[in-house]
């Protein structure tokens, strides 16, 4: 059954569709509108005024930036926390006040009057902190209500104090520098105010209190609940935001030496325009510094540029408050349609035609012919494990497994009738394997792959590999390490099924069928990890072959089964061994007689077959049909094959009905039975194997007898 | 003309008035296990088009037409087609209608064939008095056995014939339906069912067809399911069988035309994707998200496009009661029932090749 359409394959195996979702799911991606926004803006006045980014004008915006950026900053660490600081201007105006009095009236030394017009705005923070943090007073109505009361504290002392202070001309050379200076062009004031903002930026994205910050505007009682002081934080940030903004008054009091009334008036409202449009959220839990400085730029650059077009007063104000409108607006959709987006355009199919699947008819004479013979196995663990994907034995029959609690749980032989944990280890283990050493190697989905020594030590030995320079997932991760096997110099290879999916939602990655699984190989000898195979459908389960020098691995949704020599003569080549699986399949491991089992995790159905030469129609399905009534490939059955290394599959063994084992991921041979396991099963099962060899087991076929 | 752009514009992007959206189930059709607790009355494969004479119950069985009496099923006669609908008029006469686009009258009394018809596709067969019949023709495409054929070349060609057996002429009542399969007299009103609209309409008898307006009502829209047979029992209730469930990505693939030709030439009838009477058996079946087992449980809330449903209406067709056999039950398919006894009704299972009783409580 082929599908010739070419052109659908040109459109969805070529077009990077899956950049989209990946890009959305990245964390700066909230910082792209703004970024954007602030591209737009500066190139449109770039293109329509003459000089409006001359080096003159440049030193002119950045002394401005530097003051209303410190403001935008404080607002926006207020916000973050959940509140809103209405009286960043009069605080302004208060600092720019106190820092005039100091330096003109009573002639002190600029760097004391820095502390004492700090010390101002720090008072002026922490009453609003006092009563919006320990009063749990409403943060609008207080900060109003600072506002107001600030504001005529400035007026009544400009009364007494704005004659003393302009009739007086300081001759402080620093205070000068500080107003005026530049070193090599630019202002002493900028670079304080970036070094603040750098500052400001670690603290917030990577250090605690940032996180509290952010916690505690986020979801204000689960801060609680964990512990972190609220009121404290809430109080803090009150006091940071009247530091920042004496700061900015100490700055503007070098500038402009201005005693007029209104000073700072308004400058809350363009501080929360500027905050608002930068992308940081009202409600609280979400902003960060490049998102004031984003929304500082824009404000600056259309306040300049407006005024430059000669456009004045009312109608600017008018401008700035459709903005501020409309970036509202964009805030609230962007907030409730992210995610929605997100899983909608996640899902990128791409063509795939796959081969005719081998009959599986009963009776039909294939050696996929379906049959019953898993119907009679004993079972182990019945109810007791949940989720052993892979079981291993070691030479005292012992039997060892993982289950989705984050175990691995060893059954103790011979009759593997009671059971013990052995290691708790917090992911759900997967493939497993025995090194020289007798430690137990296994992979683990979400966290890399572990080691643990028969004395019960857990060690990690990766969960990290080379990042590739092309992928925007951040492809160094080890989300999906799924089956492993060791070679003979004790290098692990093991297989990482998806890079864009967990194990939550594995089966979505064979609606995609990109290719988004790896073969990696990590060294002992020096710890380093690499990547050695790429762009594999669901690389799933990895055998040692026979001679040594190669690995025979599976591709769950490409149905095929490959062989990759990493020494010896024919190192580097690849080569398919089957193609034309019926199943999906999924770890393979070593037979008695020189040949694998394979286990088939499920079976291919012609519905879905047809729908992955149809990626427009799987991409449709992704956005339109919930996630629960998606195509699936069927894994509520499955079987076992035995194949040799050059591709003749000889026996099948299955439980059809599902009733004994419904579902298969792997087997172990081990002295004369195979023991399976299924990922979503709550059982293993023991099956005995008529004339297989009853004394074969897999350490001693790998290492030798006894330890070399 | 705003309007039209709009539509379009919702067809390209799938959501608004072309968005996916299947009923949920709740209230009075909240669903439960009743059918798949109910206690089996006879167990014979394929069993369908049940119709009761007092305790006596004729039905279906492939190409098998059975008398049934207590439990115990006898052949009265084999044909070389499939029944696809029985009704029984006064005098012991059974209209039949068999895949071979005709329609036979029966005597049970003689046990010999009397007449027979051409009609294609027959869907529902229904006596209203002595004189004339009522047919449903479920489309002009496709064989009544064909109906998944039908939905998935989102038939509406189907129609309702009114066939008078003393002046042997027919004439055709209601046509351009989408799959009318259930019909039954309520007054002087015919209620008939139309699957792949999924609802229940009705028309006002009383007048002249070939001149007057029928006063066609809709009586039940949006049913979470493919209605199939309406009957009424001896309290002027009534019981609506459906015989297959709607499913998100059923009602997706009707809107890809072209995976649905593919699947349609390429994909063996089997293993469509397509309600039916019985799923799960084999592992070439489409499988849905939610229909992977966990532990080796298959949730009862699972999509899956086989389920038993029959609903009971009351006079004004409103919901009174439910019975189901959820994704995880067997009793599935439910596509006739007959109420011999009161407080007790039969529903023929197809998916499960049994007659339940169940008891009206």
């Amino acid at each position: 059954m082929t599908s010739k359409m070419p052109l659908e394959k040109i459109r969805y195996n070529y077009f990077p569709d899956h950049i989209i979702g990946e890009v959305l799911s990245k964390r700066w991606v909230d910082n792209a509108i703004p970024f954007f926004t602030l591209i737009l803006v500066a190139l449109g006045l770039l293109f329509t005024i003459d000089g409006f980014f001359s080096l003159y004008s440049i030193t002119d915006y950045s002394r401005q930036f530097a003051e209303l950026g410190l403001i935008v900053l404080a607002m926006t660490i207020v916000m973050i926390a959940g509140g809103i600081d209405l009286s960043v201007g009069s605080i302004f105006a208060v600092s720019n006040l106190v820092a005039l009095y100091c330096i003109h009236v009573i002639d002190m030394n600029p760097f004391v009057a820095f502390i004492v017009t700090c010390s101002a705005g720090v008072i002026c923070g922490s009453l609003n902190g006092f009563f919006i943090g320990y009063m749990k007073m409403r943060a609008f109505l207080t900060t109003l209500v600072s506002l107001i009361i600030y504001r005529s504290v400035v007026d009544l002392l400009l009364l007494e104090f704005a004659l003393d202070i302009t009739s007086v001309f300081p001759d402080s050379e620093l205070w000068y520098q500080i107003g005026d200076g530049t070193l090599l062009e630019i202002p002493y004031v900028i670079m304080v105010t970036a070094l603040i903002f750098f500052l400001g930026h670690l603290i917030i994205s990577r250090m605690k209190p940032g996180w509290h910050l952010t916690a505690v505007g986020g979801a204000r009682r689960s801060a609680f609940n964990a512990g972190i002081n609220v009121k404290r934080t809430v109080f803090l940030s009150y006091v940071t935001s009247g530091l920042l903004c004496s700061i900015a008054g100490y700055m503007y009091a070098a500038r402009l030496a201005s005693t007029g009334a209104d000073t700072g008036m308004g400058l809350e409202l363009i501080a929360l325009t500027a905050a608002v449009l930068g992308g940081n959220s009202l409600g609280g839990g979400r902003g960060s510094v490049p998102k004031a400085l984003f929304g500082t730029l824009i404000v600056l650059l259309l306040s300049n540029g407006l005024m430059r077009f000669g456009i004045q007063g009312g109608t600017n104000s008018m401008i700035f408050g459709v903005i501020l409108l409309f970036s509202l607006w964009i805030d609230v959709r962007w907030l409730k349609n992210r995610s929605k987006l997100l899983s909608k355009v996640y899902v990128s199919p791409v063509y795939v035609d796959l081969p005719t699947a081998a009959v599986t008819a009963a009776n039909s004479g294939s050696p996929y012919a379906q049959n019953d013979k898993l119907r009679e196995v004993e079972l182990i663990g019945l109810g007791e494990v949940e989720g052993p994907e892979d079981v291993i034995l070691d030479e005292n029959d012992n039997l060892y497994t993982g289950t989705r609690h984050g175990d691995i749980i060893k059954f103790h032989g011979p009759d593997h009738k009671t059971f013990e944990v052995f290691a708790h280890i917090g992911g759900h283990p997967l493939g497993m394997a025995f090194d020289k050493d007798k430690n137990l190697i296994s992979c683990i989905p979400g966290m890399g792959v572990y080691s643990v020594s028969p004395d019960q030590k857990i060690t990690k030995l990766t969960d990290q590999t080379n990042r590739s320079l092309t992928s925007v997932i951040d492809d160094d991760r080890l989300s999906l390490a799924d089956d492993l096997d060791i070679a003979p110099d004790g290098r692990i290879f093991f297989s990482e099924a998806s890079i864009r999916y967990g194990l939550e939602d594995w089966p979505v990655d064979c609606l995609e069928s990109r290719g988004n699984g790896r073969i990696v190989v990590y060294d002992p000898k020096n710890k380093s990890t690499k990547t050695i195979i790429k762009n594999l459908s669901f690389a799933n389960g990895v055998c040692l072959s026979n001679d040594g020098v190669s690995i025979l691995y599976a591709e769950t949704f490409g149905c095929r089964i490959s062989q990759y020599w990493f020494d010896g003569p024919n190192k580097g080549t690849n080569r398919v061994i089957i193609d034309n699986l019926p199943g999906y399949p999924d770890n393979i491991n070593r037979s008695s007689d020189g040949q694998y089992w394979l286990a088939l995790v499920g079976m291919r159905g012609p519905a879905l077959d047809l729908a992955l030469t149809m990626p427009g129609f799987r991409k449709r399905m992704a956005r339109r049909v919930a996630n629960s009534e998606w195509l699936y490939p069927n894994i509520n059955t499955g079987c076992v094959i035995k194949f040799s290394e050059d591709g003749v599959v000889s026996d099948s063994l299955w439980d059809l009905g599902g009733v004994n084992h419904p579902m298969v991921t792997s087997m172990r041979e081990h002295k004369g039975y195979l023991y399976l396991g299924g990922i979503s099963n709550n059982r293993i099962g023991k099956y005995k194997i008529p004339g297989a060899d009853s004394k074969w087991e897999g350490y001693t076929d790998y290492w030798g007898g006894g330890n070399v | 003309m705003f309007e039209q752009l709009k539509a379009k514009v919702n067809k390209f992007y799938g959501r608004g008035s072309s968005s996916i959206f299947v009923p949920p189930m709740d209230g009075r059709l909240r669903p439960n296990d009743k059918l798949d607790n109910s206690e089996v009355y006879a167990r014979i494969s394929n069993i369908d088009n049940m119709v009761s004479d007092e305790r006596i119950i004729y039905a279906s069985s492939l190409n098998l037409l059975l008398k049934i009496t207590d439990g115990i099923a006898e052949t009265l006669q084999t044909f070389k087609y499939e029944i696809t609908a029985i009704t029984i008029g006064n005098s012991g006469i059974l209209a039949l209608g068999l895949d071979n686009k005709k329609v036979v009258f029966y005597s049970l009394v003689k046990n010999v064939i009397l007449d027979e018809i051409e009609m294609p596709c027959v869907t529902g067969l229904l006596f209203w008095d002595a004189d004339n019949l009522l047919i449903a023709s479920g489309s002009k495409e496709f064989l009544a056995t064909e109906w998944r054929s039908d939905l998935l070349n989102l038939g509406s060609t189907g129609s309702i014939w009114l066939y008078n057996v003393r002046k042997k002429s027919k004439i055709e009542i209601l046509s351009k339906l989408k799959w009318p399969i259930g019909l039954c007299k309520s007054e002087e009103r015919l209620v008939f069912t139309e699957s792949w609209k999924h609802s229940v309409s009705s028309i006002d008898f009383t007048i002249n067809f070939l001149e007057d307006d029928y006063c066609k009502t809709d009586l039940l829209m949006r049913l979470p399911g493919y209605p199939g047979q309406i009957i009424q029992d001896e309290n002027d209730h009534f019981w609506l069988c459906m015989f297959a469930p709607r499913n998100q990505l059923i009602e997706f693939v009707l809107t890809e035309n072209s995976y649905r030709s593919k699947m349609i030439s390429q994909v063996d009838p089997k293993f469509w994707i397509a309600p039916t009477f019985r799923s799960g058996t084999d592992f070439r079946e489409p499988l849905q998200g939610g229909g992977v087992k966990m532990m080796g449980v298959l949730k009862p809330w699972a999509p899956v496009f086989s389920y038993g449903l029959i609903i009971k209406l009351d006079r004004d067709f409103q919901p009174l009661l439910s019975m189901h056999s959820r994704a995880n039950g067997h009793a599935h398919g439910i596509t006739s029932a007959v109420c011999p006894v009161g407080g007790e009704i039969l529903v023929s299972s197809r998916g499960n090749d049994k007659i339940l009783r169940c008891f009206d409580q």
